[in-house]
């Protein structure tokens, strides 16, 4: 028999047998499309969680005072310093962190809120999306501006009405216009913990102008893309210049923070692939399920088709063909619906499950919905291929 | 044409081994008609496996046309099958998703001279259906047939390669009387037109129809030529 001809059995069988195929193949189609599913949506929140762990923090450099246990001494940060920290090589910008409590009086009452003064983009860069007005200006922050931005949930509780936009607000005594209201970025988005706790957001340079003998406990720099190495030494390079503070400023080093990320993403990495491997177990037995009842249940055919003068080759081949088709069929269209439902799950969740499909799974699954077919279907195939014919027509 | 000399057939069934043929010499000449008779168990439906190839035996020899079967390959044996014998069960043994045509071309399939185009197969099948009066049902499924119909089906597959002999194993035993008398008749006729005809039955009304009856029993022939009681 030719394999032109193998082909043609095939096929003429699997029309001719529509249910018992399109179970087979809805077997394998389920197995693959739920290696692919599981494999996107654990892939989804890894990417989530590290992308939340490493957001603005790859340019960006901390200083803070340490407070040394054997001098007993503690830093301190100045205006100074950060006036400094800015003027050297590769850093963009220095900013005072400065995150303090006031008491805010609005048209529906007063509540102690914490105020962060912040620069230009720094809303954008931890993913606090404007509700209503406008970020906080490059004119604001050189005109000193006593202009405020609120977080939602604050602007629900000093105003009534949606939009404040406009209006003012007493911050610590002192009138400020609202030119805009954030909304808070997604949970497990959020940047550093500093932002997190903000109510509302001025100008920096407004906050420094009414707080002149303020303590600095933080001063974020901005470097040059590319270039943290550097600005990395001429800022160690700049406190370490002065013999007074050694040991008593500290400067966060993002290699260890990217350490610390790549750890977390081996750790989620090795979750994946157990919950890959635990997928591809059961979907792998799914396949080996339904390939074996077919075979099984054709031993009948497979004596009478002996008995008829097909060769052991022959039914071999015939089987070969039959479950490459089946579980080739069946590895694609789970390949599809696997990737339809991993794109349509975002959505549907409106971006509760993330999910990020991974090539190698996509090979993964139809490499084992392939090997998985061929085997578990040439297996019980030889095996009554080379019974007697007898043997396999009394088979019932 | 068959030649069976001193066949024996032993068969393992769990610690035990069963003989259930004990040297069986025979010689069938070419163009008869015989029937093989015995009571359930005595090996008729096994020498019958013997003579097709669907079994070896364990020691002897069996010879087919002029051909030593009983040293064959898994090849060979397979091309005997499809070439030298047609089979006939009392079971049919149709594929049951397949319609009667497809049944029919089956064995064409399995031809390694190629004689049969995929076209042409159908057409055959087609006169062969036609042959044994069944050109109303040759797009029905063995479900949609009856069990006469089913062994009409049954027979145009054992002739589609035109084999020199032809082996029915009990092809009335399914059937009430009148069918079973139709498809004896055709079998008959396919006996006239050369072919040689080996039946095993139970009943002696199909017996009595061939020109020399054969009993066994325990495995070994009794008598030759004469009516195992009624």
């Amino acid at each position: 028999m030719e394999l032109r001809e193998s082909v043609e059995i095939a096929v003429a069988n699997m029309l001719l047998t529509k249910v018992r195929s399109g179970l087979s193949i809805l077997g394998l189609v389920i197995g693959t499309a739920a290696i692919i599913i599981v494999v996107a949506i654990a892939n989804g929140s890894r990417k989530m969680i590290i992308e939340s762990l490493s957001i603005g923090n790859s340019d960006v450099l901390y200083v803070w005072p340490w407070y040394d246990e054997v001098s007993h001494r503690a830093g301190t940060l100045t205006l100074s310093d950060v006036d400094a920290l800015s003027k050297l090589p590769d850093v963009e910008s220095a900013t005072p962190e400065i995150l303090e409590t006031k008491e805010v009086r609005g048209p529906s009452g007063h509540h102690p809120l914490k105020g962060l003064g912040i620069d230009p983009g720094y809303l954008e860069v931890y993913r606090y999306q404007i509700f209503a007005g406008r970020d906080i200006s490059l004119l604001d922050v050189r005109s000193r501006a006593p202009v405020v931005v609120f977080t939602k949930e604050s602007a629900n509780r000093l105003f009534q009405g949606p939009n404040p936009v406009g209006q003012s607000v007493r911050i610590g005594g002192v009138i400020f216009e609202i030119v805009g209201v954030v909304s808070k970025p997604i949970e497990g988005q959020a940047g550093a913990a500093m932002t997190k706790g903000a109510d509302y957001f001025i100008p920096v340079s407004t906050l420094l102008y009414f707080e002149k003998d303020i303590n600095i406990p933080s001063i974020r720099t901005r470097v040059t893309k590319g270039k943290i190495e550097t600005a990395l030494k001429g800022i160690k390079h700049y406190f370490g210049s002065d013999p007074a503070r050694k040991n008593l400023i500290k400067i966060s080093d993002p290699s260890e923070s990217i350490e610390e990320i790549k750890k977390k993403d081996r750790a989620l990495m090795m979750q994946l692939m157990s919950i890959a491997a635990v997928s591809l177990l059961v979907g792998g037995i799914g396949i080996m399920n339904v390939m074996l009842t077919s075979v099984v249940e054709r031993t009948h055919e497979i004596g009478l088709r002996k008995a008829l003068g097909a060769t052991s080759r022959d039914i071999l081949e015939q089987f070969l063909v039959e479950t490459s088709f089946l579980s080739g069929v069946g590895g694609i269209l789970g390949t599809v619906l696997g990737l339809v439902v991993s794109w349509v799950l975002p959505i549907l969740s409106s971006g509760k499950i993330p999910t990020s499909p991974v090539f190698s799974s996509v090979v993964l699954s139809i490499g084992f919905s392939l090997t998985f077919g061929l085997f578990f279907g040439l297996f019980p195939a030889s095996k009554a291929a080379h019974l007697s014919p007898i043997e396999s027509l009394r088979y019932e | 044409m068959i030649e069976l000399n001193r066949v024996v057939k032993t068969y393992q069934i769990g610690e035990t081994p069963v003989r259930v043929l004990s040297g069986v010499s025979l010689k069938i000449d070419e163009g008869e008609f015989v029937s093989i008779m015995g009571p359930s168990g005595s090996g008729k439906s096994t020498l019958l496996c013997l003579m097709g190839c669907l079994d070896s035996p364990t020691s002897g020899q069996v010879t087919l046309a002029g051909q030593d079967v009983s040293h064959m390959n898994d090849v060979e044996l397979a091309h005997v099958r499809n070439r030298t014998v047609g089979f006939v069960f009392q079971t049919y043994n149709l594929l049951p998703y397949y319609n009667a045509v497809h049944n029919v071309l089956l064995p064409m399939i399995y031809r390694t001279d190629h004689k049969f185009p995929g076209a042409q197969r159908q057409v055959y099948a087609r006169q062969l259906l036609d042959q044994v009066g069944l050109s109303h049902r040759i797009h029905h499924r063995p479900s949609q047939m009856s069990g006469g119909e089913r062994q009409r089906v049954a027979i145009a597959r054992a002739l589609v390669n035109s084999p020199k002999i032809i082996l029915a194993d009990e092809p009335t035993g399914n059937l009430d009387s009148k069918t079973g008398d139709e498809i004896v008749t055709i079998l008959k006729g396919l006996n006239r037109r050369g072919v040689t005809l080996v039946v095993v039955t139970h009943d002696p009304e199909v017996a009595s129809q061939a020109r020399r009856v054969i009993h066994i029993a325990d495995g070994a022939i009794r008598q030759r030529h004469t009516l195992f009681g009624a």
